[in-house]
């Protein structure tokens, strides 16, 4: 058990690390760079969370699985609202989310926004792939804390 | 009850935070015939009554504007000067408001300074090593609580001196200023805090300990 | 992780698991970055130290201690108060110098290295110093200008990890008033 201060620093710093480490600002670089990691922990981590689970029956049992098991194993509280147009996209808003409840509104904040969503994406796609689903997981923010993942399938 | 403004100093004696709050300082407003009854001159480019206190106006009083219009040192806000609006006879009967000028930003960052030497100079005067320093500075309107941390920030609180609960309300301010001063990736340390997270929260904070006071007294 | 069930759950904790994992993929991401084994450990020193001269202040919010008379007394409030708040274990305190100002925190599960493995060829590299530099960078902004390093390593075959701090001086300059 770690304190959650912990982790919050630990992933501000992660972020930070990435932007000083780039020579230039290369914002898709570092992006990437931070969703990758977050995909390194999404997967182990449901690796060990469904050791002992059982199957899912359908993609949708999936994703609920993902808003509310995996969401209050990360996030300590559960998606507040799951869409879906049941073609293979997936809407979660996230009402008050956890990397961003320390944010005001404001352009600036606004802007450093995506920095701080790249490695939950990175998380959420990861864990998806260990169950079996090939996605590409964005996030939207209109108004802090709030939050909008959106995970479109990749059906091949 | 009630908290009248809040003060953060750094460790080098800037000022980094300050916030008002329901600061009403007593406004005046008096409608006047020619010639005018007060001497009135400027000082550091303000209005101030320099003679002839009247109806509660006392020298050391601000012209805060006139006819309703605001004022911004010694000129109206429409851009006349102060004193040659009310020395000439056709502008009366005319509306002066008076009261205590607010301090301005540079003055609070004066002040906060000077209250960081006082701070060394109450601990240096102490017969005993190790002193704290001041923590507590009354007059018959308020009362200073200030409070330093190890890290040597000072968190210093200008409330009603019938405020209870101020040293629970300076622990919390500590805790906003870990929570939201600290984890917002924008904030370096030593600097200001502009932050609206850490307003609101003060504010609440703020709100909180103020009716707290009430039920307790 | 399987305290979590039993108690009630303290909002302010976050799963350990999850801890441990993001830090492993920091580590793993670094050394992809950096060739050397030093450079690493010098980054993770860095980005601890930039957590430890904001930690500090959550620590001393949240917790009434004040200024410890001796470094006997720094090293309790480490172990008991610190590591026990924040990663949830506490450190034996031992290895006093006869001096008293050198002293080991012998780490029996160290919760970032749950799970881990060091991949061969990195000998030098210490997998937790990031501890290193939140413990230095927490210590300084109190005053302290303290040596902290890894002296031993479960990961690296040890019996146990053991970080070693050596206290070099007060940082007299930094001193609030009152505290001389």
């Amino acid at each position: 058990m770690a304190d959650e201060v912990i982790l919050e620093y630990l992933h501000m710093e992660i972020v930070n690390y990435i932007y000083r480490s780039s020579e230039k600002p290369d914002q898709d670089n570092c992006l990437s760079k931070l969703e990758s990691i977050g995909y390194r922990i999404g997967q182990s981590l449901v690796e060990r969370f469904t050791k002992d689970g059982t199957r899912f029956k359908d993609e949708l049992d999936t994703m609920k699985f993902i808003c509310k098991d995996l969401w209050n194993f990360v996030y300590k509280k559960q998606i507040d609202n799951l869409r879906t147009n049941h073609q293979g996209v997936y809407v979660l808003q996230d009402n008050k989310f956890r990397f961003l409840t320390q944010l005001s509104n404001g352009k600036q904040y606004m802007d450093y926004a995506p920095k701080l969503l790249a490695l939950p994406c990175g998380l959420m796609r990861g864990a998806l792939a260990n169950l079996g689903i090939n996605s590409i997981v964005t996030a939207e923010v209109t108004a802090m804390p709030a939050c909008k993942f959106q995970i479109q399938i990749q059906r091949t | 009850m009630a908290i009248f403004s809040v003060y953060i100093i750094n460790k080098a004696g800037g000022l980094i935070y300050q916030f008002d709050h329901n600061n009403t300082r007593p406004e005046l407003e008096k409608t006047f015939a020619y010639p005018l009854n007060l001497m009135l001159k400027i000082y550091d480019d303000k209005v101030v009554v320099a003679f002839g206190e009247c109806d509660g106006i006392k020298v050391g009083h601000c012209v805060l504007g006139i006819n309703g219009i605001t004022a911004e040192g010694r000129y109206l806000q429409d851009g006349r000067e102060i004193l040659e609006v009310l020395s000439s006879a056709e502008n009366y009967p005319i509306n002066i408001k008076f009261g205590r000028q607010k301090l301005s930003t540079n003055e609070k960052i004066m002040l906060a300074s000077m209250f960081h030497s006082l701070f060394t100079i109450g601990s240096q005067l102490s017969p005993e090593p190790r002193s704290s320093g001041i923590e507590l500075l009354e007059t018959d309107v308020f009362k200073l609580h200030c409070h330093q941390t190890m890290t040597g920030i000072k968190f210093i609180v200008i409330a009603d001196p019938r405020q209870t609960g101020v040293d629970v309300f300076i622990k919390r301010l500590y805790e906003i200023y870990a929570d939201f001063a600290l984890k917002n990736p924008f904030y370096s340390l030593d600097m200001p805090i502009r932050c609206d997270l850490f307003d609101t929260n003060l504010q609440q904070t703020i709100e909180q300990t103020e009716r707290q006071g009430i039920n307790t007294v | 992780m399987s305290r979590q069930g039993t108690r009630g759950v303290d909002p302010r904790k976050v799963n350990g698991e999850l801890f441990t994992l993001t830090y492993g993929a920091l580590v793993a991401q670094l050394l992809r970055d950096y060739e050397d084994d030093d450079e690493v450990n010098k980054q993770l020193e860095k980005m601890g130290y930039n957590i430890g001269v904001r930690l500090i202040e959550d620590f001393l919010a949240r917790n009434n201690s004040s200024r410890c008379n001796d470094f006997r007394e720094t090293a309790d409030i480490i172990s008991k108060v610190g590591f026990k708040m924040y990663l949830g274990i506490t450190p034996v305190v031992s290895n006093w110098s006869p001096a008293g100002d050198e002293f080991s925190l012998l780490i029996e599960n160290n919760p970032l290295a749950d799970f881990v493995e060091l991949p061969p060829g990195h000998n030098n590299l210490n997998f937790s110093n990031l501890l290193c530099g939140v413990l230095k960078g927490a210590l300084e902004m109190v005053q302290m200008d303290v040596d902290v390093r890894f002296v031993q390593d479960q990961l690296k075959g040890d019996n146990i990890t053991e970080l070693r701090l050596k206290f070099l001086r007060r940082l007299e300059d930094a001193i609030p008033v009152g505290e001389d």
